[in-house]
């Protein structure tokens, strides 16, 4: 416990039979003691998210992690990408992003769509592998002010050509593996 | 359109025109590297990668890494008809480092053998052009994906 404070990467997946990461051993009142420990993550991973269960109680798990975050992982996080949106927004110094086997829809939510509390800054690393979401980017964007990435990593992305125009200023590095173009002429 | 480019990685699909117009590389200055990988269907991408090249007018550009599917080696007269000739085209035109990424399997036996083999036969006929920079032959692997071909170089076995 003492040690907590140090860890700097911190990655949760779920396991056994349970296929998201919700309500389960993690996400509980003995869990909350020790990511209250865990003072200075700044890359955290999650894998099989569910975002509708998570996504309200984010703050209370993860938001002292606010500040120094500066990059995430999600894989296969299930919920409509406004929780999504939401979630990012926590981190306003996140610069890198994953995101891997997401398909989050614009699907509407019961009640008010929460508002995400800050812009994350997205500077740095995105890598995106099997992604359905051309809304998300484009969302994502308009939250963050404009998307740029320095080094983008694209294997089976909707919304590549997106990526490509919004970030042509800033890219340095990409590396891409199209699913399928949108482009004029094309029909792949 | 893109001014800071310095590498790009990209894996053909067949849609030359649309993709051409994405990696308008007209004003990408800052190219250093780039890498394509050959898809299973033997003869895909080497128009792309021609193409591709007529475009690059960056001073510093210097790197050209061809990622070999596993089935090349099934497939001679790809190698020797289409790859190696286009290749040399291109090295006439525009000098550069050429480097060959091999698949996993190519670590060891004797598909790696033939094909180093092979490699190395057209490179010591000349058959790469006279202005290639030396070629080299790096195993491909997962982590090295995410390094630079420098670092490569310095690391890898293999290089002729």
């Amino acid at each position: 416990m003492r040690l907590l404070p140090f860890v700097k990467r911190l990655w949760l997946r779920h396991c056994g039979a349970d296929p998201v990461l919700g309500p389960s051993e993690i996400f509980n009142a003995e869990g909350l003691v020790y990511f209250s420990a865990l003072t200075n993550v700044q890359e955290l991973g999650l894998s099989g998210l569910d975002l509708r269960w998570f996504a309200p109680q984010a703050q209370l798990y993860l938001g002292h992690f606010m500040p120094g975050l500066r990059s995430l992982a999600l894989i296969g996080p299930d919920g409509p990408h406004h929780l999504l949106l939401y979630l990012l927004g926590l981190f306003p110094n996140l610069d890198n992003l994953i995101l891997i086997d997401s398909h989050n829809s614009r699907s509407a939510l019961p009640g008010p769509v929460p508002v995400p509390p800050s812009a994350p800054s997205l500077r740095g690393r995105l890598m995106l592998e099997w992604f359905r979401g051309d809304d998300f980017l484009r969302d994502l964007s308009e939250l963050s002010g404009g998307l740029r990435f320095r080094y983008m990593d694209l294997f089976e992305v909707e919304g590549s050509r997106f990526l490509l125009d919004i970030c042509a200023e800033t890219l340095e590095t990409l590396r891409v593996h199209p699913m399928r173009w949108t482009g004029k002429g094309c029909s792949q | 359109m893109t001014p800071l480019l310095n590498s790009l990685t990209y894996r053909p699909t067949g849609c030359r025109q649309s993709i051409l117009q994405a990696f308008d590389l007209s004003n990408s200055r800052s190219l250093r590297s780039l890498e394509i990988e050959i898809p299973r269907r033997c003869g895909g991408g080497m128009g792309f990668l021609r193409d591709l090249l007529s475009t690059v007018i960056s001073p510093v550009f210097s790197d050209v890494v061809i990622v070999l599917p596993d089935n090349i080696i099934r497939d001679p007269e790809f190698l020797q008809n289409t790859l190696f000739k286009v290749v040399r085209d291109m090295g006439n035109v525009k000098p550069f480092r050429l480097v060959f990424r091999l698949g996993k399997c190519y670590r060891d036996g004797d598909d790696w053998k033939r094909l180093k083999e092979m490699i190395g036969a057209q490179a010591a006929e000349g058959g790469f052009g006279p202005f290639l920079h030396p070629l080299v032959i790096v195993p491909y692997t997962r982590a090295a994906q995410s390094v630079g071909i420098e670092h490569l170089l310095d690391h890898d076995v293999g290089v002729l």
